[in-house]
């Protein structure tokens, strides 16, 4: 029987199947910051409407981590959006330093 | 994604400077007050707490029923509309759960308009809230008889003896009495009660007259008889006996309930007037109050999700005067110097906050805390004590609009913002707080939107503890799953309850997240080589398929924009899933494989495929990055070939728009329909082991109507989009009816097909003009 397989057009590409996620979420990371995105996005967005997104400071009542993780991404997944929704969406994290933090240090 | 090398810092020395001078700003407008007050105190952070500092907790109290003994016989007579009072021994009875208020005692409070009883029993005559006696005597184990009745208006002024000390306390009326429990008299303590206080208020005492006897440590002062030197807690028990010695005890129990607590020490809170800086909140500043001011901006606040406003509104409707000082060591300082005899403000506060703020720019709050009056104020300094108040924390997050947003990013930044967004407790902490700065120092709130979102869970809905052993923990999602993966189990789930998440949930994350991947593995797969500036064919020549695909992927991008737009993000995750399983993977690209793999490479038919990929894909690496943030970028990359560039510094994607997609979408929308029973028959057939693959089946539609139409309109190419080898139509009149069976014809081992024309070489026709021939001509799919 004739093998017509290679007379197709068979799909190929470099985008692996696998996610393997947890491995290479960090090169991401590193490559972003290496390549100055949010700097560049800033010049790139730059007289765009903008979009402000106040962060507030961190409150630190127990243990909410994963509640932190709701809170950042939340934001991020909205700083996102108007930047491809075409604002300029900047993001400035906040640090709260005389709330509980300091405090349970002091105490402690 | 953020400016994480530049954040903000409340701490920072020009922040803290910026928060004076909101602080003086505050003071000018007259919003600012000093004076004494009932506020949340705190035993072990020695410090007034605000609202948003307090906890409810379960505790044990002694419940009592104390008798003030009567005093004005005569005046309890008339009252009652009696000549005389048959005894002469009686009581007005109160009920409390801290009897360690019973020192501060100043007056009993009744209802003007609630009807009380005088009522004889063997312990004497009693004054009881008519409604409550009942429940009373039973409780005191006596028999009553009820000799006359009254409203509370009557017993107006009426002075009672205090139970153990030699004092006074005269009945005021207050609104505020209930009949939910108790005697339907209640004991005021004007410095531990914020009703008591007010009422002893309106009756002319004055900030003097008012007893204080608890320090700031819990203790009673060492002067006071009887408890002195006792903490409060302590206390409690020596004065329930002092009652009964005195004969004056008529029920004890012990009580459970809700009671305030601090949030740092999960101690006891009680209310202790103190001294304090205040924001008035119902002072007509201007022409308004700051609860009008901030009830109208949370009017025109947009709220998400919508529940946010009442509740805030509430808050904001109900909340006391605003305590502003804190007693604390550390924190931003309030820094005033206060004359030592009047205790008045210095008449240059303004000027003199303005200097402190320029040395706390460059020294940090050291520099208040170590500059000597001297430096400040000159010969002054021995008139005037310098304030060691701090600011409330609570004022400092409040002011980042304005030390911030006005401040130190003013340039990245702007106010008022667009949106603040955290937990749903932050309605009576953050955007409380900030929410009243604003209004007192612009009159409007600090954001356009306030978003909350809920708490996270386990499975079962349970809060997350160590000691369940059912805590997510982030960093353990990020380091074995992905990040992704957390972020897409974020965007899935409605945050406006609770968040529930278990590693049972996140499996069924990763397995979305596995059939997304599929897709885009698809589109990267077949648009590979494909170069849209040589290859791709104008919109209005594609296929018919190709331009409703176009169609219906700018729908789903407007949709999924908007689903962003209004923060809806799982509405958005939903769409974007179901857009890359049911309308790309299960339909479209199921059919478009036979075109891609089996045309000629570089055909119109293939290349119009292409062209629509090449475009679906950009919108959607587009839609889905800011969730899959990751994954769009590494899709970004190979798609594009850019390693410099990146998906995120595009905007949503302009989509080719067919002339006819308005037709389109409705006509493949019912096309689409039409392939269920077919997938459906041929699904049994494969069951019964008629056929192994969908192509070796052929379909007969009878159908009438817009249907017959419809079918007829894609002429040869309806297989295609049927996924069989044959595809007929006939015109019927009753309602459709689709018949699949088995086709009668070879295999092509090329493309699959079950074809009349498969030749020796088990080619069929289409293949060979494919591969030797001009090509096949496709028009529908």
């Amino acid at each position: 029987m004739a093998d017509y397989k290679d007379t197709l057009n068979l799909p190929e590409t470099p985008f692996p199947m696998r996610g393997d996620l947890a491995k290479r979420e960090p090169q991401w990371v590193k490559d972003w910051k290496e390549k100055g995105v949010y700097r560049r996005l800033r010049q790139i967005a730059k007289g765009r409407p903008r979009f402000v997104l106040h962060d507030g400071p961190p409150y630190a009542n127990g243990d909410i981590h994963i509640g932190q993780a709701l809170n950042k991404i939340l934001k991020d997944i909205i700083v996102k959006s108007k930047t491809l929704a075409g604002f300029d969406a900047p993001y400035v994290p906040g640090w709260d330093c005389h709330g509980m933090p300091i405090e349970v240090q002091i105490e402690k | 994604m953020g400016d994480w090398e530049h954040p903000y810092l409340t701490m920072a020395y020009g922040n803290e400077a910026d928060e004076m001078r909101v602080l003086g700003k505050l003071l000018e407008k007259g919003y600012i007050y000093r004076g004494l007050k009932p506020v949340n105190w705190c035993f072990d952070c020695g410090s007034a707490l605000a609202e948003a500092e307090v906890e409810y907790e379960e505790r044990k109290d002694p419940a009592i029923d104390v008798g003030f003994p009567f005093l004005e016989n005569e005046k309890i007579a008339k009252a009652f509309g009696l000549p005389g009072l048959p005894a002469d021994k009686g009581y007005a009875v109160i009920w409390t759960t801290t009897p360690w208020t019973l020192p501060g005692n100043q007056a009993l409070n009744v209802h003007p308009e609630l009807t009380y009883n005088l009522v004889e029993t063997e312990k004497g005559l009693l004054i009881l809230a008519a409604e409550l006696q009942e429940a009373c005597l039973k409780r005191y184990g006596l028999a009553g008889r009820t000799l006359a009745s009254c409203k509370g208006r009557a017993l107006e002024h009426i002075r009672f003896r205090h139970p153990f000390y030699d004092r006074e306390a005269p009945i005021y009326l207050g609104e505020y009495v209930t009949l939910d429990s108790g005697t339907g008299i209640v004991h005021s303590a004007p410095a531990y009660g914020v009703e008591d206080f007010e009422s002893c208020r309106r009756y002319g005492m004055r900030d003097e007259d008012i007893l204080t006897p608890v320090m700031g440590d819990g203790r009673f002062v060492a002067s006071l008889p009887l408890f002195g030197g006792m903490t409060i807690w302590e206390a409690n028990p020596k004065i329930v006996q002092e009652l009964g010695k005195r004969d004056v005890l008529f029920h004890h129990e012990t009580y459970t309930h809700s009671y305030m607590h601090c949030w740092r020490h999960r101690t006891p809170v009680i209310l202790r007037a103190t001294t304090q800086w205040f924001a008035a909140m119902d002072k007509e500043v201007g022409a308004e109050t700051l609860r009008a001011t901030a009830l109208r901006g949370i009017e025109r606040t947009e709220f998400f999700p919508t529940w946010g406003k009442a509740r805030l509104q509430g808050m904001i409707a109900n909340r006391p005067d605003w305590t502003l000082s804190r007693q604390r060591q550390w924190g931003v300082p309030m820094p005033f110097f206060l004359h030592r005899e009047t205790g008045k403000l210095h008449p240059r506060t303004p000027g003199l906050l303005e200097e402190v703020a320029q040395r706390v720019e460059r020294a940090g709050i050291e520099a208040w805390q170590s500059v000597r009056g001297e430096e400040l104020i000159g010969a002054e300094a021995a008139q005037y004590e310098k304030s060691r108040d701090t600011l409330d924390v609570w004022f400092d997050s409040g002011s980042t609009h304005y030390t911030v947003l006005r401040g130190s990013h003013k340039e990245e930044t702007g106010f008022p913002a667009h949106l603040y967004l955290e937990g749903s407790d932050q309605h009576r902490g953050w955007f409380h707080s900030s929410l009243l700065v604003a209004c007192m120092l612009d009159g409007i709130p600090p954001y356009k939107a306030l978003l909350t979102h809920g708490f996270v869970v386990d499975g079962e809905g349970r809060k997350m503890s160590k000691s369940k052993g059912n805590v997510v923990a982030p960093q353990q999602v990020s380091s074995t799953l992905g990040a992704e993966i957390l972020r897409l189990w974020v965007a899935s789930t409605d945050y406006s309850g609770e968040l529930f998440i278990s590693n049972e949930i996140l499996k069924h994350v990763v397995e979305s997240y596995r059939r997304v991947r599929n897709t885009l593995r698809f589109l990267l797969a077949n648009t590979a080589g494909f170069d849209a500036a040589r290859h791709a064919v104008p919109v209005d020549e594609l296929l018919e398929i190709d331009r409703y695909a176009l169609a219906m992927t700018a729908r789903t991008q407007a949709e999924i924009a908007g689903d962003y737009e209004r923060y809806q993000f799982h509405l958005a995750a939903q769409k974007l899933q179901a857009f890359c399983a049911e309308d790309l993977s299960a339909f479209f690209l199921d059919i478009l494989k036979d075109r891609l793999y089996t045309c000629k490479a570089d055909s119109l038919p293939r290349r119009a495929a292409q062209t629509a990929l090449h475009h679906i894909t950009h919108s959607l690496v587009r839609l889905m990055a800011p969730i899959l943030s990751f994954t769009a970028e590494e899709l970004w990359q190979v798609f594009t070939g850019k390693r410099d560039d990146s998906v995120f510094f595009q905007t949503w994607h302009a989509l080719p728009r067919p002339k006819d997609g308005a037709q389109l979408l409705p006509k493949w929308e019912r096309l689409r329909e039409l392939r269920n029973p077919v997938r459906k028959k041929i699904e049994e057939l494969r069951a019964a082991g008629q056929v192994g693959s969908s192509l070796q089946a052929e379909v007969d539609f009878h159908a009438g109507g817009g249907d017959y139409e419809l079918l007829r309109s894609l002429g040869e190419d309806l297989k295609f989009v049927m996924l069989t080898s044959a595809a007929r139509v006939h015109r019927a009149s009753a309602e459709l009816r689709v018949e699949v069976a088995p086709s009668l014809h070879r295999k092509c081992e090329r493309c699959w097909h079950y074809r009349p024309d498969v030749d020796d070489e088990a080619l069929c026709g289409r293949c060979r003009s494919n591969l030797h021939g001009p090509g096949e001509k496709r028009l529908y799919a």
